[in-house]
């Protein structure tokens, strides 16, 4: 391996020279022919940072020794502290080419933010005569602002991979990887990328644009030479352009991004919740939850019909003037509701002169708690049966309480049909 | 007037079934359409509030004592806990995974809440158990596949936001 190493190191000294012997679309093609190989270097380097000297080895195994040598002549790798990486130029090349980089972290983006706002300084400054000067500033913030937008779209799309990625879980990560993973995403890359370009915020780029855009027009309409001219317009129309494009790239964020971190925030939340709620699971309160109704609201026109006709004469606001408390003490009857047996009752009693008091008097005589079912139950019967019972109504109310409503129904009088 | 034609449908599932209406049904599509007017029926009919959301409906009567209402928060607060212990994503797993009565018991067996489960009447034992199972069926919070199998409904939301309202006490507690 040592052997190996003082070969290479050797190598990459001579091509120091070497690289002018080589025309340029030489090693253009020498890249065509050996781009799998560049593709893997440059995924190594991604990933690693540098090639180290065994991953080298193990990529170029079977590749012949003029390959590896070409690679150091033509200079795309060079050697540093006995690892290699490929040359900054290539890199970028390459990364360009394969659409793949690693996400710029948002404070190497945030240096746009002194670059940009120091060029423009310089520029307004640039006194009109020094014209030579001003050609030079314009270029150089043109090609800045070029720079930042290139910047900005590779990182939304690294990010927008990533994210994807992570949502259909190609790499099969467990859970709280994934978690894990999209929370550094989202901490470190998303937000902080979309403060950059949140042009809400008084001290993001965007809005330093939008007031270099302001400059530009004014800059356009006043009298400068054709050639000044000329390169305000071009500054203008980059900076329109610019501010449509930052747009959409806020919008992929919004769109695509952040979702993922609500998500996640959900699916904490409800855990949390959860395992407050399991602390004492008996004594906490429970989502509201209808219970089915026990007697039948179509087929049986009766008893919801009575419900309907007592429900017109509810009056919320009286207090409750029918006292259940200390009602007699509860006989041998069966606590479920039977219709026969208040029927017979019913029948033995008449005539009965109101109707709805004898209801409630007759069940309290079983319930110490007077249960609104039966009871609609019970004042169903007469209307039931409706040919072995004749019906006065009057004018008069009587005032009923029921599970928490007071009725105002009307007195009813029951007497036995005449034959 | 005229009722829509799933009228009897409607009022069969969410006051007599008291079950959800979900997503899918033609009874929850009426529903949707005439929000305005179930909502003034319900209410002014039976004091009801009905709860209508893009998956599923159901109705409500500030009742915040059901027994059936607390076997549903146990056992979902303790599958969550479990799918999450697991490394999965539970939201995911509630909504497509096919869930099989064996894995559950499993799983409830498994699980350091078990005395929770053994505590809670309607889940204390596999024969009350699988009463709750079927009880859920009814009330078309799972839907059953054969006899040993089931998947949630979207109705299954309703008690995760629930559990979400809670997260937001929690912390509006520790604020204050």
């Amino acid at each position: 391996m040592k052997a190996q190493r003082s070969k290479w190191s050797s190598i990459t000294k001579d091509s120091r020279t070497m690289i002018y012997k080589a025309e340029p679309d030489k090693v253009l093609r020498f890249v065509q022919d050996n781009f799998n190989l560049l593709r893997e270097l440059y995924r190594l380097q991604l990933r690693d940072s540098i090639v180290s000297q065994d991953a080298f080895q193990a990529l170029t195994t079977y590749q012949g020794e003029v390959i590896k040598k070409r690679l150091f002549d033509y200079k795309l790798l060079t050697e540093r502290n006995g690892d290699y990486r490929l040359t900054e130029a290539v890199r970028q090349f390459l990364g360009f080419l394969l659409n793949e980089f690693k996400p710029l972290l948002p404070a190497q983006l945030r240096r746009y933010q002194i670059s940009l706002g120091d060029l423009f300084g310089l520029l307004q400054t640039t006194p009109a005569s020094q014209e030579d000067l001003l050609l030079e500033r314009q270029e150089h913030l043109y090609d800045e602002i070029l720079s930042f937008l290139d910047n900005v779209a590779g990182n939304t799309s690294q990010l927008l991979r990533k994210t994807q990625r992570l949502k259909s879980n190609k790499r099969q990560l467990s859970y709280p990887e994934r978690v894990h993973q999209a929370r550094h995403l989202i901490e470190h890359y998303i937000q902080p990328l979309n403060q950059i370009l949140n042009h809400q915020n008084e001290n993001s780029i965007t809005r330093l644009l939008w007031r270099m855009g302001e400059r530009m027009i004014l800059e356009k309409i006043a009298t400068h030479s054709p050639a000044i001219q000329e390169r305000y317009e071009q500054l203008d129309d980059l900076l329109r352009s610019a501010n449509e494009h930052l747009l959409r790239q806020s919008r992929i964020i919004t769109r695509e991004l952040l979702p993922l971190l609500e998500r996640l925030q959900r699916e904490s939340e409800v855990l949390n919740g959860w395992l407050f709620f399991l602390e004492s699971p008996l004594l906490r309160p429970v989502p509201d939850f209808t219970k089915p109704s026990r007697y039948p609201t179509f087929s049986d026109q009766t008893e919801s019909e009575v419900r309907f006709f007592l429900e017109q004469f509810a009056n919320r606001q009286e207090g409750i003037l029918i006292s259940v408390a200390g009602a007699a003490t509860e006989n041998s009857l069966p606590r479920f509701f039977d219709s026969r047996t208040y029927a017979r009752r019913l029948q033995a009693a008449l005539p009965v002169a109101n109707y709805f008091q004898w209801c409630i008097d007759t069940l309290q005589q079983y319930e110490s708690q007077l249960d609104a079912q039966h009871f609609i139950q019970l004042a169903s019967l007469v209307f039931d049966e409706t040919a072995n019972y004749t019906l006065l109504f009057s004018e008069s109310r009587v005032r009923l309480q029921l599970a928490g409503i007071t009725y105002l129904a009307p007195v009813i009088e029951v007497k036995p049909v005449q034959s | 007037m005229n009722y829509p034609k799933e009228h009897f449908q409607i009022v069969e599932a969410l006051l007599r079934e008291g079950r959800f209406l979900i997503e899918g049904e033609a009874a929850f599509a009426t529903l949707k359409e005439n929000r305005a007017f179930y909502q003034e029926f319900f209410k002014l009919s039976f004091q009801l509030d009905l709860e209508l959301t893009a998956d599923y409906a159901l109705l409500k009567s500030s009742r915040n004592n059901d027994a059936l209402a607390r076997d549903i928060c146990v056992f979902l607060g303790i599958l969550c806990y479990e799918i999450d212990r697991e490394g999965h994503n539970l939201m995911e797993r509630l909504q497509f995974a096919v869930f099989s009565v064996e894995e559950i018991e499993q799983k409830l067996a498994l699980s350091s809440f078990f005395e929770i489960i053994e505590a809670t009447p309607g889940l204390k034992d596999e024969p009350t158990r699988r009463k709750f199972y079927n009880q859920m069926a009814r009330r078309q919070l799972i839907i059953k596949q054969g006899e040993d199998a089931f998947r949630f409904t979207p109705a299954h939301r309703y008690f995760l936001e629930y559990a979400r309202s809670f997260s937001r006490l929690i912390i509006r507690e520790e604020e204050e």
